[in-house]
C-alpha cells in the first residue's frame, strides 16, 4: 500500500556513523511502495535452463532495469516517479537452481530455507486446514514452488501487460511462468473489507523519507530491514555469505570487521544491502466478514439505524480503527472520517490509557499488528521492545475474476524484513494468532487470525472468541470464523544489485 | 499447599538406548492414553508439569557421558504422596521404562518401597528453581477455571443476556454469585494467599527501592572488594580465551522444533558443559544460588525477572556438575521465550550460562552474551534436546490466566460495591 512519503530535502544521515545506507545498491522496494504506478503483476518463475536464467539475470542489472533507490529516486528527494518500476527476488530453491552452492545455501536464514510450505512453518503462520500448504495455488508443494518472483509495476493493465510481454520475450527460454498474480491499487488505499489500509510504516533511521505521523517516531535502525546494517540490537543481523574463493571476479564487497575469527580470510556479504521478502496470497472472506457482524450486533429490540450503527461499531471493535481509518482510541463512540484521512494525525495515538481496552478492544487488530505503548507495563520500554518486531508492508489488494461472474478478493501481503523469525513470523504467531496475547484467554485476531475453519479436524468453535469490553460487562462472541485464508506464497531473498551481478555471472555450475 | 521440584537422573543400560527411545516416543505421542496401553497422566492429582528425556550418551565432545534418562515433575504436597501416587497411576509402564535403566528393581509395582527407594537414590536437587504460582496447587488451577468457565456460561447464556444488559455492576455482580451458588460441587472459598515472609518484604524492599539498594549494597561491595577484583581480573582473563562456538552447518534437529506449538504451552530441555575448573564451578554456582534466592522471595508471583510466561524453570548441575541441565515450562513460541530472555534478562541467563561452552562472548560474567541475539538464539538451540514425553495438566491455562483466575476466584464470596464490581467485571 502506499506509503505516505514526507518529502524533505534534508540530507539522508548516515544509519550508524560511517555506515551511510548505499541506496544505489537497495532495490527500491524497501523505501517505496510506488504508489504513483497503481497496477502490479507478480510473475512467478521457474528455472528450466541455469545459464540460460543467469544471462537473463545479467542483462537485467546491465541495463540497470532493476528499480533502486538510487538517483532521482533518491530517498532524500521524494519517491521516484518513474514509467514503470520492476524488482526481483529469489527462493531457496532459486538460488539452487542459480547454481548456489550448498556451502552458500547454508548461511541463509533456516525459515528461507526451508519455506513457508514447512509443515512446521505452516503451523507457526496458522496454515492448516482450509489453508494448508498442499491447497495453495503456488509454493505449496515441490512442484509449484517458484524460483523466482519477478514484480512488475505500471499505470494501468494495457501499460503492464506491454511491460511483461516486453519481458516474457526475454526469459521465457530460460524461465518458465508457474502462476501470475495481478494487485492493484484503484480502489485507492481501501482493502477489501472496506477499511482505509497502509496507514502505519516503520521510519527507518537515516532515511528522512520514511518519517510519518506515528505518535511514537522511534527511528527503527535499517538492519531490521536491509541487511549489512546494524539492527535493533545493535548487531549486524545474519547475513548470507560466500567464501572468498567463490567470488573470483571480485563482485561482492566483504563482510563486516569482526564478523569473522581474526586471522581467517573475510568472506564475501551476499547480503549486503539484499532483505528477506515474505508474499503471502490472502484471501478475504468479504461477505462472511460482514454477515458475521451483523449477525452478532443484531438486536431485534432496535430500530435499523440502530443497528446499522452498530454493525459499524463492532467491525470498528474488531479492527481498532473505523472504516474511515481513524483510530478507536482517538474517537471511540463514533467514526471521525476527518481524521482517518489526515496523514499526519489518523497514526498519532498510543493505548496507554485504554488499559482494558474498553475504546479499543485488547484483541482488536491494530492492538496485535503493532501493540506499541502497551505490550509490557512501561510505555517506553514497550515501544523499544515493539521495534524489535516490525516490518515494513507493500501489500495491494488482488481481485480475481472467478468462473460465473463471481470475484475473489483479497490482499497481496508483501513484507520485508531481515529475520523472518523474530519479525514478520513472531508477529503473525505471538502477537495474531496467539489466543493469549494481551492476558486474553482465546480470542485470536479477529481480523486476521487463524479463527475457526470448519477443514480443520480439531477445531472446536468455543475456541474461537472475540471479546469487546463493555457496560456492564463485555460482549464475548465466539465461533469467530477465519476471514483470511492463505492461497499461496513463499520466503524470498531480494538481493542487492551487486549480490544479483553475481549471482546472474558465469559460472561452471 | 505450595509446589516442589522433582529431578531424577538415573543411568540407562548402554545397549537398551534405543529401546527407551521408542517406549518414551510412544507415550509421549499419547500422552492422553487413548492406546490404555501407557500412563493415564490425567489421573495424577498431584502434578503440574513432568516430562521424560533421553540424554544422549557422549554428546558433548570432549568427554566422556554415558547416556541416562531424566525425569522431572513440578508436584503439590509431600515427596512420598507424589511418587506413591506416580507409582500407583504408573505402575506397569514406570517398570517398563525404568527396567531399562541400570540398577532398578525388577519389580516396581510388587514393591512401592523399593521403587521409590531407587528414584530417590537418583534424585537431584536444583541449583535454581522458579515457580511462576508457588502457592497454588492443581487443584486450585482447574477449580478456579471451572469457576471462571460457569461464569463466562452465565454472561453468555443468549436467554438471559438482554436482562443482564441493562444491570448495574453492583446488582450484576450479585446475579453471578447467586447463580455459582447454584452450580454443583462449585467451590466458592478459597484460601487467602498466604502473606510475604519478613525475608520476603526485606527482599523486595531491597529490589524495588533504589536508596535502599544503595545503603546495602556499597557497604557490601567495599566489604567484598578484595575478592571481586581478583575475581574479575580472573575472569577477564577466561573469558578471553573461552572460545566461541562455530555455527552448525546443519539444521536443528528436527525432532525439537517439531514437537513445538501445537498448544498455548511449550517446553524446554537444554544442555550444556560447564567449562572446566574450580573457579567456574564456583561463579556458576554462585550465580545460580542467587537465582534461586530471588526466585524464592521476590520471583513469586508470576514474574521471572520481567518474564510473565514461565510456569516452572528449573537448573540442575548433573554428572557431579559437568554438565548444567535446563528445564522449562512456558507459554507461547519459543522465539518470543527466547525474546523475553533476551529482552528482559540477558543478564542472568548470562550469568549462569557465560560459565558453559560455546556461548557467545560476555564480560565479566554478566555482560553482553545473551544481548548478541542471532548467536544466543542459534546456540540455545543447539544444545536443546528432544522431550521424549511432556505432560501438563492445564495445557490450555497461561502464567496469565491462572494468575487472573486466581483474582477473579479470590472475590467470588465478596459483597462488591460500585466501583470494586466495575473492576472485577472487567476481568472476565
Amino acid at each position: 500500500m502506499a506509503a505516505q512519503i514526507v518529502t524533505s530535502g534534508a540530507q539522508t544521515a548516515a544509519a550508524v556513523p560511517g555506515e551511510a545506507l548505499e541506496f544505489e545498491d537497495i532495490q527500491g522496494l524497501v523505501f517505496f511502495g510506488h504508489g504513483h504506478l497503481k497496477y502490479s503483476r507478480y510473475v512467478f518463475l521457474r528455472v528450466k535452463d541455469g545459464a540460460g536464467a543467469r544471462a537473463w539475470l545479467r542483462t537485467l542489472v546491465e541495463r540497470k532495469e532493476v528499480t533502486t533507490a538510487s538517483g532521482k529516486q533518491h530517498p532524500g528527494h521524494g519517491e521516484a516517479r518513474g514509467e514503470h518500476a520492476l524488482q526481483v527476488a529469489f527462493t531457496a530453491s532459486g538460488l539452487e537452481h542459480l547454481g548456489v552452492s550448498p556451502e552458500v545455501m547454508i548461511t541463509f536464514l533456516q525459515e528461507f530455507r526451508e519455506g513457508m510450505r514447512d509443515r512446521r512453518r505452516a503451523r507457526i503462520l496458522g496454515d492448516t486446514g482450509g489453508s494448508a500448504p498442499e491447497k495453495w495455488q503456488f509454493g505449496g508443494t515441490d512442484e509449484t514452488v517458484p524460483h523466482v518472483a519477478l514484480v512488475l509495476f505500471g499505470r494501468d493493465d494495457a501499460d503492464l501487460d506491454v511491460f511483461h510481454a516486453s519481458h516474457r520475450e526475454r526469459y521465457q527460454d530460460a524461465l518458465e511462468e508457474v502462476f501470475i498474480q495481478d494487485a492493484d491499487m484503484r480502489q485507492g488505499d481501501k482493502e477489501p473489507f472496506g477499511f482505509r489500509d497502509g496507514i502505519s510504516f516503520p521510519y527507518i533511521k537515516g532515511v528522512p523519507t520514511t518519517r510519518t505521523s506515528d505518535a511514537l517516531g522511534l527511528p527503527i535502525d535499517a538492519g531490521e530491514f536491509i541487511l549489512g546494517y546494524h539492527n535493533a540490537y545493535g548487531q549486524y543481523p545474519f547475513s548470507p555469505r560466500v567464501p572468498r574463493g567463490e567470488d573470483p571476479r571480485d563482485l561482492l564487497p566483504e563482510v563486516p570487521r569482526g564478523q569473522t575469527a581474526p586471522g581467517e580470510p573475510r568472506p564475501k556479504d551476499l547480503g549486503r544491502n539484499g532483505t528477506y521478502l515474505v508474499i503471502r496470497k490472502l484471501r478475504q472472506d468479504v461477505k462472511g466478514f460482514w454477515k458475521f457482524v451483523e449477525e452478532s450486533s443484531r438486536d431485534p429490540d432496535r430500530s435499523a439505524e440502530e443497528n446499522e450503527a452498530n454493525k459499524e461499531l463492532l467491525a470498528a471493535k474488531l479492527m481498532g480503527r473505523w472504516k474511515s481509518g481513524a483510530p478507536l482510541v482517538l474517537c471511540p463512540m463514533k467514526d471521525d472520517p476527518k481524521l482517518g484521512g489526515d496523514a499526519t494525525s489518523n497514526n498519532h495515538f498510543e493505548f496507554g490509557d485504554d488499559p482494558y481496552g474498553t475504546k479499543c478492544p485488547l484483541s482488536s487488530h491494530v492492538r496485535r499488528a503493532n501493540p506499541r505503548d502497551t505490550l509490557v507495563e512501561d510505555p517506553e520500554e514497550s515501544t523499544k521492545l515493539v521495534s524489535r518486531h516490525l516490518i515494513i508492508r507493500r501489500g495491494r489488494p488482488y481481485h480475481d475474476k472467478l468462473a460465473g461472474g463471481e470475484e475473489e478478493q483479497g490482499l497481496m501481503f508483501v513484507a520485508l524484513n531481515t529475520n523472518i523469525g523474530r519479525q514478520f513470523e513472531f508477529i503473525q504467531q505471538t502477537w495474531m494468532n496467539n489466543p493469549k496475547f494481551n492476558d486474553l484467554y482465546d480470542s485470536k485476531d479477529p481480523i486476521a487470525g487463524d479463527n475457526y475453519d470448519p477443514q480443520y479436524p480439531e477445531d472446536d468453535p468455543k475456541d474461537y472468541t472475540a471479546v469487546v469490553p463493555g457496560f456492564p460487562v463485555r460482549q464475548r462472541i465466539s465461533g469467530v470464523p477465519r476471514f483470511v485464508h492463505m492461497r499461496g506464497g513463499d520466503y524470498f531473498f531480494m538481493p542487492g544489485i551487486k549480490a544479483l551481478r553475481y549471482l546472474g555471472a558465469e559460472r561452471a555450475r | 499447599m505450595s509446589s516442589h521440584a522433582l529431578t531424577v537422573v538415573t543411568p540407562i543400560q548402554p545397549d537398551k538406548v534405543k529401546d527407551l527411545d521408542t517406549l518414551l516416543s510412544e507415550i509421549g505421542e499419547d500422552i492422553s492414553n487413548r492406546t490404555g496401553r501407557h500412563i493415564s497422566f490425567a489421573r495424577l492429582t498431584t502434578v503440574h508439569f513432568l516430562r521424560w528425556v533421553i540424554l544422549p550418551g557422549d554428546n558433548d565432545g570432549g568427554r566422556h557421558y554415558r547416556p541416562q534418562l531424566a525425569f522431572e515433575s513440578n508436584y503439590d504436597g509431600p515427596l512420598d504422596a507424589h511418587l506413591e501416587e506416580l507409582i500407583r497411576v504408573g505402575g506397569p509402564v514406570l517398570a517398563r521404562i525404568y527396567g531399562y535403566c541400570a540398577g532398578c528393581p525388577s519389580d516396581v509395582a510388587g514393591s512401592v518401597a523399593s521403587f521409590k527407594r531407587f528414584l530417590k537414590r537418583y534424585q537431584l536437587r536444583s541449583a535454581a528453581f522458579y515457580r511462576g504460582y508457588p502457592n497454588h496447587s492443581v487443584q486450585d488451577v482447574m477449580e478456579n477455571t471451572r469457576a471462571r468457565r460457569a461464569i463466562q456460561d452465565f454472561l453468555d447464556d443468549p436467554e438471559r443476556r438482554a436482562t443482564l444488559r441493562d444491570m448495574q455492576p453492583e446488582r450484576l455482580c450479585q446475579e453471578i454469585q447467586k447463580y455459582l451458588a447454584t452450580v454443583p460441587g462449585l467451590k466458592l472459598e478459597r484460601d487467602p494467599e498466604p502473606r510475604p515472609s519478613r525475608l520476603d518484604r526485606f527482599v523486595e524492599r531491597l529490589m524495588d527501592s533504589r536508596p535502599v539498594q544503595l545503603a546495602v549494597g556499597i557497604p557490601v561491595v567495599l566489604l567484598l572488594l578484595p575478592v571481586l577484583v581478583p575475581t574479575a581480573l580472573v575472569l577477564r582473563w577466561k573469558e578471553s580465551r573461552d572460545e566461541v562456538e562455530p555455527k552448525t552447518k546443519d539444521l536443528v534437529d528436527p525432532r525439537v522444533e517439531g514437537q513445538e506449538d501445537y498448544k498455548v504451552q511449550n517446553q524446554l530441555t537444554h544442555l550444556v558443559e560447564v567449562h572446566p575448573g574450580l573457579f567456574r564451578q564456583l561463579t556458576l554456582r554462585t550465580v545460580l544460588g542467587g537465582i534461586n534466592f530471588l526466585a524464592r522471595h521476590y520471583y513469586n508471583r508470576g514474574n521471572l525477572g520481567g518474564i510473565p510466561s514461565i510456569h516452572f524453570a528449573r537448573w540442575v548441575l548433573i554428572d557431579k556438575g559437568r554438565r548444567l541441565l535446563f528445564f522449562s515450562n512456558y507459554d507461547g513460541s519459543w522465539e518470543r521465550y527466547l525474546g523475553d530472555f533476551i529482552d528482559q534478562a540477558a543478564v542472568g541467563l548470562t550469568g549462569v550460562w557465560s560459565n558453559t561452552r560455546g556461548y557467545p562472548k560476555t564480560r565479566l560474567l554478566f555482560g553482553q552474551g545473551a544481548t548478541n541475539e542471532e548467536d544466543f538464539k542459534q546456540w540455545t538451540r543447539d544444545h536443546q534436546l528432544y522431550t521424549q514425553v511432556w505432560y501438563s495438566a492445564h495445557p490450555d491455562e497461561s502464567v496469565r490466566n491462572i494468575l487472573q483466575n486466581v483474582a477473579v476466584c479470590a472475590q467470588l464470596k465478596s459483597q462488591l460495591k460500585s466501583q470494586e464490581a466495575a473492576q472485577w467485571l472487567l476481568k472476565l
